[in-house]
């Protein structure tokens, strides 16, 4: 749908944007994601035709956006980081207004512009002033301008930014039926919001792509270890000779997962070793034990029936698992940009097992709590 | 490029600035009307567009509609949404300048009533009002395109009418500027040399290319000084000449003395085209910084 290839854009000596290829397939979610300043927006600026590129091309559908730029526009719905609404008209007026420029007429024009009020909820605010709605109001506004017509692909620069919690949900929930019918690339230095709603995540620093995959794998893959976190009544030394006599479940080959995914699955069972610590709780007569294990390895199973063997009541059990937070760091974390280190990059399928090692180096990453009471592996919040 | 254009026509009557434009020339021109052929018993209602002091209302009244055209796109950055639809930059800056040559276009035909109404109380020259008129039409169009153009330069609206109205003031100052600089030939030199510097310091700020812009201006300067060398009787008074006949309010003048010029009609387009596409360049440039 589109291709993006070796695209550059340089302002003076600032390189916002280096050699970035990205290939984006039909109806998906793509998510953008990076730190404030990584160059999301001027790579969204460029394949949308609002900013020229210093070197490389986009291409939308077939049609370059610089070579013939009107035939690519008709293609791309695009909400800016701020939404482009005229203070002074209404969203009617407006909408029907970028749906004429659109080439729409008519009654054609009508029906597209009702829809894409009734999807983004404005309907009930159509002869109002932009200038007396809301911030969030005006963001749907926005976004209704982006669909108007419904056109192919619609990129959405940090579409949420502004909103409160529940508007956060609403336009999340629209994002997500957006996608069933286009492309949606939208871009976020939030990760909850791109794990929640994106198929895939490209993680963007210092204007490269260091990273393109769905946000499980991303997570299994570079995920450092796992760390089951247990409260036990009892003495210590009954609780350690019941932990260390764990039974390591035999792992169960994923099917959705590649080749070395499952490599990667088998290393990890000829070598099912674990670290086990313990200290008293704050409980009374209570042992914390703490056992870390690979980033494969789910032992909360196993360690319930290894301590219900020894008939030792269990308080807590809890696994924390390395998180998309933690990768995120890894991969956006501050580099000179003039060193001549290798560059990192980890694209679909390349397992760069180093990874792994520098993961763990990072002291004290946050981690999501994944616990037996509840949670499904939910990525938490920066 | 009509989306545009009714957009456009569509701001300036939802915001009072339109409406302020047409009651400010309309009260003015009232005015002096009455002033210069009430009472001063003229019908020349042609003479009372050409005064003064409405050429520099008019100025004002331009610069003031003019100055938020592009600059106010910019600063609400609504010109994002211009660039990301599916048209021409060409296209937005005429829709933009058509609306605002329809406001112009009321104006002079609310003008069109006053020989009517002077007519009603002793002779007038119908033809020689009327070309009067389409006249400062054209004026008007070419002041307005300067005006788009001062515009696009910068996002404030301010600093856009402040250089619009230097810009206008330059052009209708210019024939009588011209007549303090002497008729020699040498001083026409040393203006032409001036011009080429200029030029080239201005492709120098627009490009940062000193290499280009070296080369234009000392080419120009070679040439020039070569032409002086070969024909200096060449340059006797060329400046003078050269200023007046740029200058949109002396080519004016010639439409208000009764000729209905189509030079000058050609001249005012050709004005309008030029500045409309630098407007055009002044916007695609943004795309590229």
């Amino acid at each position: 749908m589109i291709e993006i290839q070796h695209l550059t854009k340089q302002y003076g000596d600032h390189i916002a944007v280096s050699d970035l290829s990205i290939s984006i397939e039909a109806g998906q979610i793509y998510g953008f994601l990076g730190p404030n300043g990584a160059g999301k927006s001027t790579t969204m600026n460029i394949i949308t035709g609002c900013l020229a590129a210093t070197t490389g091309t986009v291409t939308i559908d077939g049609y370059d956006i610089f070579e013939q730029p009107n035939e690519a526009k008709r293609r791309i719905g695009y909400l800016p980081e701020q939404p482009p609404v005229y203070l002074d008209m209404t969203p009617l007026e407006y909408l029907r207004f970028v749906g004429e420029a659109k080439g729409l007429r008519g009654a054609e024009l009508s029906k597209s512009v009702a829809t894409a009020m009734e999807l983004t909820q404005i309907t009930g605010m159509k002869d109002r002033l932009i200038k007396h709605l809301s911030k969030g109001y005006r963001q749907r506004v926005g976004i209704a301008q982006a669909i108007l017509g419904a056109p192919q692909v619609i990129i959405l620069d940090e579409p949420t930014v502004g909103l409160d919690p529940l508007q956060i949900i609403e336009i999340r929930d629209l994002i997500r039926s957006l996608g069933r019918e286009h492309t949606v690339i939208l871009s976020s230095h939030i990760l909850s919001e791109v794990a929640a709603v994106c198929d895939h995540i490209m993680i963007i620093s210092h204007g490269k792509l260091v990273a393109a995959d769905t946000a499980e794998n991303l997570t299994r893959l570079m995920a450092g270890s796992n760390t089951l976190r247990m409260t036990i009544r009892g003495e210590e030394d009954t609780v350690r000779a019941a932990l260390e006599a764990i039974e390591i479940p035999e792992p169960v080959p994923d099917t959705d997962a590649s080749e070395e995914q499952i490599q990667l699955d088998l290393d990890v069972a000829k070598d099912p070793s674990f670290e086990l610590s313990m200290r008293p709780s704050e409980d009374e007569g209570c042992i914390d034990a703490t056992i870390v294990t690979g980033p494969e390895l789910d032992l909360r199973e196993a360690a319930w029936a290894a301590v219900a063997k020894a008939n030792l009541p269990v308080l807590h059990l809890s696994l924390d698992r390395a998180s998309l937070e933690e990768v995120f760091l890894e991969l956006t974390a501050d580099q000179p940009e003039t060193t001549e280190l290798p560059q990192k990059t980890y694209l679909y399928g390349d397992a760069n097992r180093d990874f792994k090692a520098v993961n763990q180096a990072i002291p004290d990453a946050p981690a999501s709590n994944e616990s037996m009471e509840g949670g499904t592996g939910d990525a938490g919040s920066v | 490029m009509l989306a545009v254009y009714k957009r456009e026509l569509r701001a300036c009557f939802t915001s009072p600035i339109a409406w302020l434009f047409l009651a400010f020339l309309t009260v003015m021109l009232g005015i002096l009307t009455r002033v210069n052929c009430f009472v001063g018993g003229r019908p020349e209602f042609e003479q009372v567009l050409a005064s003064m002091l409405f050429l520099i209302v008019t100025i004002l009244a331009i610069c003031l509609l003019t100055m938020r055209a592009v600059s106010e796109e910019r600063r609400q950055k609504t010109d994002q949404l211009l660039y990301s639809l599916p048209l021409r930059t060409g296209k937005i800056v005429a829709g933009k300048y058509l609306a605002m040559l329809t406001v112009l276009a009321i104006a002079c035909a609310i003008f069109s009533v006053y020989p009517l109404i002077l007519g009603q109380y002793g002779t007038v020259n119908y033809a020689g009002s009327y070309t009067g008129i389409f006249g400062y039409f054209c004026l008007g169009a070419a002041l307005m395109a300067m005006g788009i153009f001062a515009s696009s330069l910068t996002e404030n609206q301010v600093v856009a009418a402040i250089i619009a109205m230097a810009l206008m003031f330059v052009s209708f100052l210019m024939s009588s500027l011209a007549s303090y600089i002497p008729a020699t030939g040498f001083a026409s030199l040393c203006v032409l040399w001036a011009a080429a510097i200029g030029l080239g310091l201005v492709i120098w700020a627009l490009t940062r290319s000193s290499k280009f812009a070296l080369l234009v201006g000392a080419l120009l300067v070679v040439l020039v000084g070569a032409l002086y060398f070969f024909n200096a009787t060449l340059f006797e008074g060329l400046i003078q000449t050269i200023l007046t006949r740029c200058s949109v309010f002396d080519r004016f003048y010639l439409m208000i003395m009764g000729t209905l010029d189509w030079t000058t009609v050609f001249f005012d387009l050709s004005i309008t085209v030029l500045f409309l596409f630098f407007t055009v360049q002044s916007m695609e440039k943004r795309r590229w910084s």
